[in-house]
């Protein structure tokens, strides 16, 4: 009776320390959640209910506060943003699965070297950065274009990546790729139909962390994006929470917040499983 | 330096120039009964002017009719910080649509298309000048560049725009004749006109009516009080003493508010104290000893001695610190813009009728007794780039802002957003004239200054706008030591470009 009652006491402990550090995380979302429904807000409780904070989404047309001018329509902002974090998270997905398996196996003069100097590229924050970025981008002529800003997140990202898929690659006994190809398989057949399916985890962990990468961005959209056209949600809820605070519509601004996190709340919630399952530490070829 | 017509362009400016040309004599003619009648011979003038122009529309037609179908796409880079001037926009979107039905009567194929970006909230000056440089740098700069006026020297110096001497020249009777003639000196660098301006404004001083009220103030004082700063019977010293009665007497927390973040407002307090800016003669920026000793020594007794001004103002918000108490009454004083008045309505802090009991407007105050009052203006700058002549377009960019610079159009972004009048005719515009304020402000322009289009201000606005910011934030840098520290960093950084006099 009293282990039982020490064990009920112990839990209770253990999630009432859970709800008070995460109970402000979840205010944040509530609150979030009822000023976009709200009239007004008086403190944190709305005045009234309604749902014209919403209206623009059937339009997708955003008036500026203030001006009758428009921002750029919401479903082609939302539209950009996707097309960024599916093509940034693809593209890691791709380069990092066979980065990363050539590190994993192959014994090549500088291997070491490279591996090191791969982890010192993502250490560079990405702002420092900016000047050199935009003369790269100006010598390709992609200045201004998603285009442009694709490559740097995915040539900013992959270090990562490729680490994330090293390990998981090392982690694959060296058996099971050598019967592959005792058994006839070419080296790419090894890899494509033998290790890849091994390393499902792995590829969802790469693929999820480019997708929240890529929908997240908003330095280089903000540097190296003039045309309104090819803006993404990021600058969207910008345009929204910065600037003087008399043109700020909360209601609006809250809802936009909401269209903006919706998709990664939904995206994560199916990718879940996989990111319980990340193991980057592998015990292949050092 | 003259850049040659092409047929078709100048074919096209022909048609606008006889419809500008003919709006203005209907103007005239609609303004006869109130203004008591058109001279006769401007009359004929104008007419004279659009029956020459016609032959020219007829000639143009022709030319278009050869031509093939064509789009031309012109791309427009508009600020606009304060959303109520989304007009400088849509000015440039209506004249492109005129244009068009015009093209399309006369049955040639050539159309004008807008492709124009409208830098509003969240653009910054600062950033939208960067996205520029860099736009510039990739090729991929605007055809159209509105900027303010004193970037023209960078600009120009750079190789980023074309100078519009010859273009100014060749439609100088179709609208240039009527711009402000003073605008013209916002828009000269090195003997060259590289821009045209778009709009202007004044920056006064305004006052709360009911905090004077309430210190015992009659009607008739408050009401002679602008007045009273012309002639400059109240300097700017009286100033810190009627705030600081006021501050005194609680009735207001803060005595007198000035812009929050770096900018050009500050600067007409030095100004008031017989400083100059620039020398025109020379193309060289000027630092007037005395009037910065008198500038930094009224600005530390302000905060320290007087207590009027808070040590925290150029650290403030906008909002909080600018906006909400001076509209809110709890500041007597507020150094701002001809356009904050219609800012306050359009954010609802306050209405017509309450600004119009409760707000006064005067020129910032002269420094001492024998001087001027003073009031600064920015003139917002439709440039050409280099862009658009290398895409070949800069003809046709120049005709549409000649079409945008037109006394309705302007009128429209002027009464929005309470800036003023460019051309002499808009002044008499029925839109202009209803807005009282406007009108009332106008005076002020005969007060005004504009600061330098030199490449290395932005140094001098930096330098300046550090030291006055020490001099609020920190009681011990006496008006002495931060004088002798922002001459030793002003010859340091501008050397040769400044010219140092007693």
């Amino acid at each position: 009776m009293g282990r039982s009652l020490r064990r009920v006491m112990g839990s209770a402990l253990a999630y009432a320390f859970i709800l008070a550090v995460t109970l402000p995380v979840i205010l944040l979302y509530v609150l979030l959640f009822l000023t976009s429904f709200a009239t007004d807000m008086e403190g944190i409780v709305p005045k009234g209910f309604t749902l014209k904070n919403w209206e623009f989404i059937v339009s997708g047309n955003i008036r500026v506060p203030g001006a009758e001018y428009q921002y750029p329509n919401l479903y082609l902002v939302m539209g950009n943003t996707f097309l960024l974090a599916i093509s940034v998270a693809g593209a890691e997905m791709f380069l990092a699965s066979l980065a990363g398996y050539a590190i994993s196996r192959f014994r090549f003069r500088g291997r070491s070297l490279l591996m090191g100097t791969i982890l010192v590229l993502h250490a560079f924050p990405g702002v420092a950065l900016l000047i050199a970025i935009f003369y790269i981008l100006n010598a390709l002529g992609l200045y201004d274009t998603l285009v442009g800003v694709f490559i740097i997140k995915v040539a900013l990202d992959l270090p990562l990546a490729i680490w994330i898929m090293k390990g998981f690659f090392d982690g694959i006994p060296w058996d099971l790729e050598m019967s592959a190809l005792i058994d006839g398989c070419s080296r790419f057949q090894a890899w494509l139909r033998v290790i890849l399916p091994n390393v499902r985890n792995g590829l969802m962990a790469v693929l999820i962390f480019g997708f929240l990468s890529g929908w997240s961005e908003f330095i280089y959209i903000l540097t190296f994006i003039s045309s309104q056209k090819y803006w993404t949600l990021s600058m969207l809820v910008y345009a929204f929470t910065s600037g003087e605070y008399f043109y700020i519509n909360p209601g609006v601004t809250a809802t936009i917040a909401i269209i903006y996190m919706l998709p990664v709340v939904a995206f994560f919630l199916f990718a879940q499983k996989y990111l319980l399952r990340i193991q980057i530490a592998g015990k292949g070829v050092v | 330096m003259r850049r040659g017509v092409s047929p078709t362009v100048a074919g096209i400016a022909a048609f606008i120039i006889g419809l500008i040309v003919g709006a203005v004599v209907m103007y005239a003619i609609a303004g006869m009964g109130a203004a008591g009648g058109v001279a006769r011979e401007e009359y004929e003038k104008l007419l004279k002017e659009n029956e020459k122009l016609k032959a020219k529309i007829e000639e143009l037609s022709k030319k278009l009719q050869a031509a093939g179908a064509k789009e031309i796409t012109l791309k427009g880079w508009i600020i606009a910080p304060h959303p109520p001037s989304e007009y400088r926009l849509k000015n440039i979107k209506i004249a492109a649509e005129i244009l068009n039905k015009w093209l399309k009567i006369m049955g040639a194929n050539v159309r004008i298309k807008i492709d124009g970006e409208f830098f509003v909230r969240p653009v910054e000056w600062g950033e939208y000048k960067n996205k520029f440089y860099l736009a510039a740098k990739a090729g991929k700069a605007p055809h159209i560049y509105l900027t303010g006026h004193e970037d023209i020297g960078f600009l120009a110096d750079n190789g980023y725009i074309i100078p519009l001497d010859d273009y100014i020249k060749e439609y100088w009777d179709v609208v240039y004749y009527d711009v402000i003639s003073t605008l013209w000196n916002a828009v000269k660098y090195k003997g060259h006109i590289w821009g045209v301006p778009q709009d202007t404004e004044v920056r006064p001083l305004y006052f709360r009516k009911d905090i004077l009220r309430k210190m015992g103030w009659s009607e008739e004082e408050i009401e002679a009080l602008p007045k009273k700063i012309e002639k400059c019977e109240i300097t700017l010293w009286d100033l810190l003493k009627i705030a600081k009665e006021a501050k005194d007497k609680g009735l207001v927390k803060r005595g007198i508010l000035h812009r929050v973040k770096e900018g050009y407002d500050y600067f007409q307090f030095y100004l008031a104290f017989g400083g100059r800016l620039w020398d025109p003669d020379k193309g060289k920026m000027v630092f007037t000893k005395h009037a910065w000793k008198k500038t930094l020594e009224w600005f530390h007794k302000a905060v320290w001695e007087y207590g009027v001004i808070s040590p925290n103002q150029f650290s403030g918000d906008w909002d909080k610190d600018f906006h909400g108490p001076f509209t809110k009454g709890e500041a007597l004083f507020l150094s701002g813009g001809s356009w904050h008045k219609g800012e306050w309505i359009s954010k609802g802090l306050l209405t017509e009728e309450s600004f119009k009991e409760n707000i006064g407007f005067a020129l910032h105050p002269c420094g001492e007794k024998g001087m001027k009052p003073v009031t600064l203006s920015h003139p917002l700058v439709y440039t050409i780039t280099k862009q658009a002549e290398k895409d070949g377009v800069a003809e046709i960019a120049f005709i549409l802002i000649t079409m945008v610079t037109d006394p309705h159009l302007n009128a429209f972004h002027a009464v929005k957003s309470s800036h003023l009048a460019i051309l002499n005719s808009e002044i008499s515009d029925s839109r202009y004239t209803k807005d009282w304020f406007l009108h009332d402000v106008a005076y002020m322009l005969k007060y005004t200054t504009f600061i330098p289009n030199h490449p290395k201000w932005g140094d001098y606005s930096r330098i300046v706008f550090n030291i006055l910011k020490a001099v609020e934030s920190d009681k011990s840098l006496t008006p002495d030591k931060a004088f002798e520290t922002l001459l030793k960093e002003i010859q340091r950084t501008l050397g040769d470009a400044v010219i140092i006099e007693e």
